[in-house]
């Protein structure tokens, strides 16, 4: 299997249309960090500046286009080697389903989380580079966060991969996260007390701070975070995720291990 | 989402049944793809279940949706045809779970007082003041939403509410979720209806009001003075009121005047009573029950103290050729006020108070009974527009330190303070113009910043049967699932950094009525017999008589 990944990662370093989505993507990020320098922020008063640690409070476009690279990596990595029988041509040399399957199916989890992970960081560094810091939430809890997302990606790619195998072609599997982010728009989500049942409600748990708000009559409005999630919710998101994420990768590895036997 | 739930439990056994005939049929016509077929219920039943939400009651139905997903692993006709059949018996079983249990949707009220009472630990600003034994009072209470929670019964969840928030004696504690709901709170603790409301006179006295026609072959109308009620006397009997638990008062004085006012719905099917008749002399009759909702006449009794002109909001009416009435009904005037400080309306109402002057209008009454609170900038705009000429303190805004994420005690009650806010006085009315302020306990908030405000000016008088509220602080609102709960936030301070109006342990709040008006015989007569303004009249001959 170990040769089998080196060859993924061969061929995922050689394929320039990678580079070019990966630094479309992260060029889209950057624009997203500079919003608000670009907006005049450096014109205004100190109190009314929106800094890097206010914007990161309010991530979630970001984290979507992160998603949606995700969902074109993945889709690639894993359903681009039907299309020229690359896949047939591993199995029939005596590569296990097993191999040909996990070889790809890991390569994509460590690459798009690390692609997300990176969105999140490039944007909030663009952001903090830009417009100062601020004192809104301290960096150590951003970042605790942004890693935290870790999982909930990990979850998302084992997803595309599954959706992938299903498929088997690239494009097909990347319209997928179209047709998820229309359902999340079209369908309204309940209350999620545990904030893991969806993929979504445990993204937009991580990126939303508790705020509360005091005022005075001549002082401006103060939004207060709480930096941190709570300790039962991170407990919940990462084994939630981790297990959901290996239920994904079960069904789609047991459908292509049993697929064109019938 | 009960009607998405009513499509899960349907839709589920009729793809059950599909894919008991599918496991057939796709024997005969083989393809791996339809294999994903098995997936589609658990698919379908997330998605429903992302729009309505987790049901604890609907888990058979969600397993049996994920039981199908067997076909996917095992594609033998007997796994997938028995999942078939396993999985619609337990969406089966979900069904009359739903149908009979209490439980089906219901919201988790300890959750939700737990999730409240965190929030107001963490940031109620007056704990210190008021100190507030926060262990105490959620030891106190959680049995009462525990207990509401078991018989998921939404009006205990509610009285156990308005009995937590009315401890706290700040009108700015408050919870509410619907009127219906609040009505049938106050149904329940109210007690029984014999007829009549007590009240007490400003000499003591306690007499019915807001009478019964029916009472009055036993000797009671409005003004009979209530002696015993159950063989105790009426402020006695209040106390074995519920209602009286839930009602709060954030002055002493307030609270006092409303003393016995909640003994008339105490007592079982009829109760014994002393009354003074018309010769004197004291009389035992018995008051058979009426109805089991005291609420509704204590709620009309209540409005007929406490109401203000009945007139729109920012008018201007005139009482006589030299008095006319500003009512105020809320510290809010429109979507936009906020944003310009309350300015254009202050621009309005000067136009307004021009022309009535022109009209030969020298004094004004400026009614704020019943007004609920709102905006401190829209009080500094009035402020600013009657003052008389001079900078006049309104009140003092209290730092926030940034790193550390709270205001900053400097011990012995006292503050650390970002600035003051002055009002520059205008003087609209000139020096001849005199102001009464007409207030009462349900005026709060801004409305008691109006008052505090207004009492320093040397051309007004403030007016009432009692003060206004004595709740100043900045409110905040979280929402739960049960309910909207809100209380103070933000720290508002006087000069020397104490806590602004606002009463601590002594039920003393630091604004107050300089005129009080006795609430006596004469006061209760007009009010309930006559149904004229009492205190609107005191304002206007008080005017009269003033020496100039």
């Amino acid at each position: 299997m170990k040769n089998l990944i080196k060859a993924q990662l061969y061929q995922i370093s050689r394929t320039r249309v990678y580079y070019l989505v990966f630094f479309t993507m992260l060029l889209l990020t950057m624009l997203f960090g500079a919003v608000e320098w670009l907006n005049g922020a450096d014109n205004l008063e100190e109190w009314q500046r929106l800094t890097a640690s206010d914007f990161a409070t309010r991530m979630d476009t970001v984290v979507t286009f992160a998603m949606m690279g995700i969902g074109f990596f993945a889709a690639f990595f894993c359903a681009d080697d039907f299309g020229d029988k690359t896949i047939n041509h591993e199995i029939m040399s005596g590569r296990l389903r097993k191999q040909a399957y996990f070889a790809r199916a890991s390569v994509s989890i460590v690459l798009c989380t690390v692609f997300g992970l990176l969105m999140m960081f490039t944007t909030l560094g663009v952001s903090a580079f830009l417009t100062g810091w601020g004192d809104s939430v301290p960096f150590s809890a951003v970042a605790a966060r942004i890693l935290l997302l870790t999982f909930p990606l990990i979850r998302l790619t084992c997803l595309f991969v599954m959706i992938a195998y299903f498929f088997k072609r690239t494009g097909i599997s990347f319209l997928a996260y179209y047709g998820l982010i229309a359902l999340v728009g079209i369908l309204k989500a309940a209350d999620d007390d545990s904030g893991v049942l969806t993929l979504f409600s445990t993204i937009n748990t991580l990126l939303k701070y508790k705020e509360w708000h005091i005022f005075g009559l001549e002082s401006p409005v103060e939004i207060v975070y709480t930096p941190m999630p709570e300790s039962g919710f991170i407990v919940r998101c990462i084994f939630v995720s981790l297990a959901v994420g290996a239920i994904y990768l079960m069904i789609g590895y047991n459908y292509f291990h049993g697929d064109d036997l019938e | 989402m009960v009607k998405l739930d009513i499509v899960i439990l349907i839709i589920l056994p009729l793809l059950s049944a599909l894919l008991w005939y599918m496991a057939g049929y796709v024997e005969k016509v083989r393809n791996s793809k339809w294999r994903i077929l098995w997936l589609a219920p658990a698919m379908i039943c997330f998605a429903l279940v992302y729009v309505s939400g987790v049901e604890k009651l609907m888990l058979p139905a969600y397993l049996g949706a994920a039981l199908l997903a067997i076909g996917l692993f095992r594609p033998d006709k007997k796994t997938r045809r028995t999942a078939s059949a396993v999985s619609c018996v337990l969406v089966l079983i979900s069904l009359p779970l739903c149908l009979f249990s209490k439980s089906y949707r219901s919201i988790d009220y300890v959750k939700d007082f737990n999730e409240g009472f965190e929030s107001m630990k963490a940031h109620y600003v007056l704990a210190e003041h008021k100190q507030i034994d926060w262990d105490g009072l959620y030891e106190k209470y959680l049995p009462e939403f525990e207990a509401a929670n078991k018989s998921h019964d939404k009006v205990a969840n509610e009285i156990a509410w308005y009995k937590f928030c009315a401890e706290f004696h700040d009108l700015h504690v408050n919870f509410g979720s619907d009127e219906k709901t609040r009505d049938a709170a106050y149904a329940r603790t109210s007690g029984n209806d014999y007829g009549l409301v007590i009240c007490t006179l400003a000499d003591g006295r306690t007499v019915a009001v807001e009478t019964d026609k029916s009472l009055e072959e036993k000797g009671i109308s409005n003004g009979t003075e209530i002696i015993k009620w159950n063989g105790m006397t009426p402020v006695e009997a209040d106390e074995l009121s519920e209602m009286k638990q839930i009602f709060t008062f954030a002055d002493a004085d307030n609270e006092k005047f409303f003393e016995g006012y909640f003994a008339a719905g105490t007592g079982g099917e009829s109760v014994e009573v002393i009354i003074k008749d018309d010769s004197g002399a004291e009389k035992k009759v018995t008051l058979n029950k009426l109805s089991d909702n005291y609420y509704e006449r204590a709620k009309e009794a209540y409005k007929k103290i406490l109401r203000g002109m009945d007139v729109g909001h920012m008018t201007i009416t005139k009482i006589n050729d030299t008095t006319a009435c500003l009512r105020i009904k809320t510290m809010s005037f429109d979507s936009i006020s906020e944003k310009d400080k309350h300015q254009k309306m202050k621009e309005e109402l000067r136009g307004q108070i021009l022309d009535v002057k022109k009209q030969g209008i020298k004094d004004i009454i400026i009614d704020i009974r019943e007004n609920n609170g709102g905006s401190g900038t829209m009080v500094k705009a009035i402020g600013e527009l009657f003052a008389p000429e001079g900078e006049y303190y309104y009140v003092t805004d209290a730092y926030f330190d940034h790193d550390k994420k709270c205001y900053i005690s400097e011990g012995d009650g006292r503050w650390k303070s970002a600035g003051d806010v002055t009002v520059s006085g205008e003087n609209i009315l000139g020096d001849e113009g005199r102001i009464v302020l007409l207030v009462g306990c349900d005026s709060v908030s801004a409305a008691d910043h109006l008052t505090k405000l207004m009492s320093g000016f040397e051309n007004t008088t403030v007016m009432g049967f009692t003060g206004p509220s004595g709740s100043a602080q900045g409110v905040s609102p979280i929402e739960l699932k049960s309910g909207m709960f809100s209380y103070s936030s933000s720290l508002m301070l006087n000069q020397d950094g104490t806590i602004y109006i606002d009463c601590g342990t002594d039920m003393q709040a630091d604004d107050s009525a300089e005129v009080i008006v006795p609430f006596d015989e004469n006061a209760m007569h007009e009010i309930f017999d006559e149904g004229n303004d009492y205190l609107m009249y005191k304002a206007v001959e008080y005017l009269s008589d003033l020496e100039r």
